[in-house]
């Protein structure tokens, strides 16, 4: 038995594609399905985010590109119809005024926040993977050598070097800065470009480090409410019928409370011995963005973390648009020395005053002498959030 | 109103009425419905596909486990060791599962490996909020007052506190469940103790997975979806050259379905709503994966500032260094051969072969440079839904694995594996002996990357009794050598080519209207 998927064949726009009389003409049955849908989606509210399920909307908390890292992009098409998205990088590297770069702790001026997003489309056919990294992103090239297998009885030697190769999905430009910081966002679209509820894109983000080391993650995924979508440029993630939202939740909303087990600040890894010590770093991106008027969405996170023993400590820390910071970068709480013991478990949520959920991925350094290795994580996630998180995307042609 | 308009609007209505209809049918099981079979959710049972112990060679796995609720729950546990079994006495599978030998009386007799599917199973309780984490060689027990530690410092001096090792140094114990209770112990602020103990992993070396249920007080299945759960699988090469690497997925969670069966010795997991009790395992497994053979876009050997190569860490003067098979300490670099000199690490053209890649060749110029470069590999591990721990019935979980394989223009494979209660495979070793001939190695597919999808075929002689669907994970690895080398490398195959490995946690489609089980035995 397949998975149902259902794709919005007719949709409404705000210019009222179907026509004004026809909206009105059919005002009660339309009326009684928002309501009996929004009934339905609230009543069953009960997927979040999703990092293994097909999704309209991916999230890719973490991307990152300097002197020693750069991220390696999958994404595919998971149905058997073709598929269009658009994608957004968000820069947050700080920029520096005056000389040098404020990642390197080198600039000579003052180091200004900036969230500035670069949007691109991408197009895929029938269960076709694609990848890019986003040093260079992917040029739109149909020569791109294959991989080939070779002859070896005829001296035609292997190529497995084959980058760029298969149907390209676009152009997908590099990220904007170097270094870079920042998160991409992928969203699924129809032809016009208009947002739709497929659900057919899923998504990998890999890490790599220069000196070979790599942390992979998967993308947090929104599904998409099969017929609430209006298709405009407001989207409407989990929560009820508003002024914005009049069909109610066109995705699902992201989760009401982050899990996360991990090791106390500096605590050993058992596996490499009590001479090693483990860090924990969180990437944090607030479920709202607003890509039409640039306006940056600042939460608080609350966390609550449990030691071994049962005890309990709280802090909180704010994010404004992205962040990536060390668990010890919040203050002493979960330093293994204030938790006393090698885990805890850690619940994030955003503060009842802020103006959006989040989603997020960890990445663990564990270091022994001058060696460090890492690994990625997705964030456990439980509940939904009762409010909606919006995205307000660029006005198109 | 234009007739076109008319004639929309009747549509329209004509449309909604069945819609109505539909959504009035489809509004209860709407509500039923709970949650999928998700790692990144709290679950009922935690399923950790792979588990990894070798302490000889520096592998080991980390489990860390945590209860998200607030009150306290038991774990019921499964061990499963999938480490084939050599047929001579003494003799190891590890790593090699394909063939064996020991040495009997002076005598080397060479055996075969016997798959096998060992369950060990064990309890611990966990108190509210409460995080554990252990070391599958090693396990762990409620006895932290009575185990020495190490300082932290030098990791060999015996200590039972901080003190003991100096400012800013700590005492690091072994893995222990800490709240041990009784009147000299300690306890929750609830009054909450942990039980149980973990064992050490059946073997070592071994290879499996982990299957973990929640119980309540009275030691019976429950629905309770406060179980979260990830893994950790490292490398440690210790010595001069000391590497380490460490990859990590999180624990596949089955949530339960409240208010439904009634949790006896027999699990449920998904099929028709009168009879599941947990949620469905999914029908489809996709995995995003670069072909295998592929050169890794992004990494290059380069001469770093410090004068050593960005990632073998050799020492060099240029790129070029770094890039050249050279021959130190009697081995060449890339090739990784005995050499005397520089000339054996040269690919040259003798009596019509290659001297180092074995291609043909009328000179020289035939013979591909073995200059360094990183390539991808990556391991499939799957597990059945469906598990017999009281009978141990193997032929319960045996199925078919159809793999359906796209490369990026959109070209379509097929093969397929069978799979018993554990496979663990490089991708291009599922289709052949020659893995640069596989469907899944890079120069047969054409493109860098593909997309997978997996499918446990029905048995539908299973019907009832098992529903033959998977879960799993998969690892990538880059491996280092020269081009002509297909890489096969990981943890336990070639692991000196290894350069690094991660894991990530498959993508899921559907539900199977058949249902899997685990049958439990009996605690009591």
């Amino acid at each position: 038995m397949g998975e149902a998927v259902f794709s919005t064949t007719t949709r409404w726009r705000a210019n009222g594609a179907l026509g004004i009389g026809t909206l009105r003409a059919s005002a009660i049955a339309t009326h009684a399905l928002v309501v009996l849908f929004v009934a339905l989606s609230v009543g069953s509210a009960s997927a979040e985010s999703t990092t293994e399920r097909s999704a309209s909307i991916l999230i890719f908390p973490k991307i990152v590109y300097d002197g020693s890292r750069d991220t390696f992009i999958q994404i595919s098409n998971t149905s058997n119809s073709m598929v269009h998205a658009h994608c957004f990088y968000v820069d947050a590297t700080p920029l520096c005024l005056g000389t040098g770069d404020c990642l390197a702790g080198t600039c000579t001026g003052r180091c200004q926040p900036q969230w500035q997003e670069v949007d691109f489309s991408i197009w895929l056919t029938k269960q076709q993977p694609t990848h890019w990294s986003v040093s260079v992103g992917r040029v739109t090239n149909p020569a791109d050598p294959s991989c080939d297998f070779g002859d070896p009885q005829h001296r035609i030697p292997p190529n497995y070097d084959c980058d760029g190769a298969g149907l390209d999905p676009g152009r997908v430009p590099p990220v904007s800065s170097f270094p870079f910081q920042g998160e991409l966002r992928c969203i699924e679209v129809d032809q016009s470009g208009a947002p739709i509820s497929g659900n057919h894109l899923k998504g990998e983000a890999t890490i790599v480090q220069s000196n070979g080391d790599s942390a992979k993650y998967n993308a947090v995924g929104l599904l998409g409410e099969p017929f609430t979508n209006n298709g405009d440029n407001i989207l409407c993630l989990g929560g009820g019928v508003s002024d914005e939202c009049p069909s109610g939740a066109e995705y699902e909303g992201c989760g009401q409370r982050a899990l996360l087990t991990h090791f106390s600040e500096g605590a050993d890894d058992l596996i490499f011995g009590p001479t090693s010590t483990v860090d924990t770093e969180v990437t944090l991106v607030p479920c709202r963005a607003d890509y039409e008027g640039q306006d940056p969405t600042p939460i608080t996170i609350q966390f609550l973390a449990f030691n071994e023993f049962e005890n309990r400590l709280s802090t909180s820390t704010g994010v404004q648009c992205w962040r990536s910071f060390f668990l010890s970068d919040v203050g002493s709480t979960f330093t293994v020395q204030n938790l006393a013991t090698r885990f805890a478990l850690t619940t994030m949520r955003s503060s009842t005053g802020s103006n959006s959920g989040f989603v997020g991925v960890v990445e663990e350094y564990h270091h022994l002498g001058d060696e460090t290795t890492r690994a990625a994580f997705n964030l456990h996630e439980e509940g939904t959030r009762e409010k909606t998180d919006l995205i307000f995307l660029p006005e198109g042609p | 109103m234009s007739s076109s308009a008319l004639r929309m609007r009747s549509r329209w209505s004509r449309r909604a009425l069945p819609l109505l209809a539909l959504i009035a049918v489809l509004l209860p099981s709407a509500h039923t419905a709970t949650a999928d079979v998700a790692s990144d959710h709290p679950a009922a049972i935690l399923v950790f596909p792979k588990l990894l112990v070798d302490t000889g060679s520096g592998l080991e796995t980390l489990i860390r486990i945590s209860n998200v609720s607030e009150s306290p729950i038991n774990v019921w546990c499964f061990y499963v060791n999938a480490t084939p079994r050599c047929t001579v006495p003494g003799g190891t599978c590890f790593p090699d599962k394909r063939s064996c030998s020991a040495v009997i009386g002076g005598q080397t007799l060479f055996g075969e490996c016997d798959p096998q599917w060992q369950e060990t199973d064990f309890l611990f309780r966990l108190t509210r909020e409460q995080p554990t984490g252990w070391l599958v060689s090693a396990g762990q027990n409620v006895d932290c007052r009575l185990i020495d530690g190490v300082c932290s410092n030098d990791g060999t001096t015996v200590c039972d506190r901080d003190s003991q090792c100096g400012v800013g140094n700590r005492c690091v114990q072994p893995a222990c469940l800490p709240l041990d209770g009784g009147v000299l112990g300690r306890t929750g602020p609830g009054g909450q103790v942990n039980e149980g103990r973990i064992p050490p992993s059946p073997d070592d070396p071994m290879i499996g997975e982990l299957k973990c249920i929640a119980l309540d007080d009275g030691q019976k299945p429950v629905a309770r979806n406060d179980l979260i759960g990830q893994a950790l699988i490292g490398r440690l090469r210790a010595g001069p050259d000391e590497t380490t690497d460490i990859s990590g997925y999180n624990a596949i969670g089955i949530p339960a379905i409240p208010g439904t069966g009634n949790r006896d010795s027999t699990l449920v997991l998904g099929g028709s709503p009168d009879v599941a009790e947990y949620e469905g395992c999914p029908n489809i497994l996709i995995l995003d994966h670069f072909f295998d053979g592929a050169v890794d876009p992004i990494l290059e050997n380069t001469c770093l500032p410090d004068d050593t190569c960005s990632i073998d860490g050799l020492a060099c003067t240029s790129t070029a260094d770094c890039l050249e098979n050279r021959c130190i300490n009697d081995v060449c670099t890339v090739t990784g051969n005995a050499c005397a000199d520089a000339a054996d690490c040269a690919n040259t053209c003798e009596n019509d072969k290659c001297t180092l890649s074995g291609e043909n060749c009328l000179n020289d110029s035939d013979c591909t440079e073995p200059t360094y470069e990183v390539r991808v590999a990556t391991d499939l591990t799957m597990v059945p839904c469906t598990e017999d721990f009281e009978e141990q019935r193997p032929e319960l979980s045996r199925t078919t694995a159809q793999f359906l394989v796209f490369n990026e223009f959109e070209q379509r494979f097929s093969t397929s594996i069978p799979v018993e209660c554990f496979k663990e495979i490089q991708l291009s070793a599922i289709t052949s002996g020659d893995n640069s001939r596989s469907i899944f190695a890079a120069g047969v597919a054409g493109t860098l990357t593909g997309q997978t999808r997996i499918r446990g075929v029905e048995n539908q002689e299973n019907a009832g009794i098992a529903g033959n669907t998977l879960l799993g994970i998969a690892e990538e690895f880059r491996c280092a050598g020269a081009p002509f080398q297909f890489p096969v490398c990981d943890y336990v195959q070639q692991p000196e080519r290894t350069v690094s490995g991660n894991a990530k946690n498959l993508h899921f489609q559907g539900r199977r209207a058949l249902s899997d089980f685990i049958y439990t035995p009996e605690l009591h």
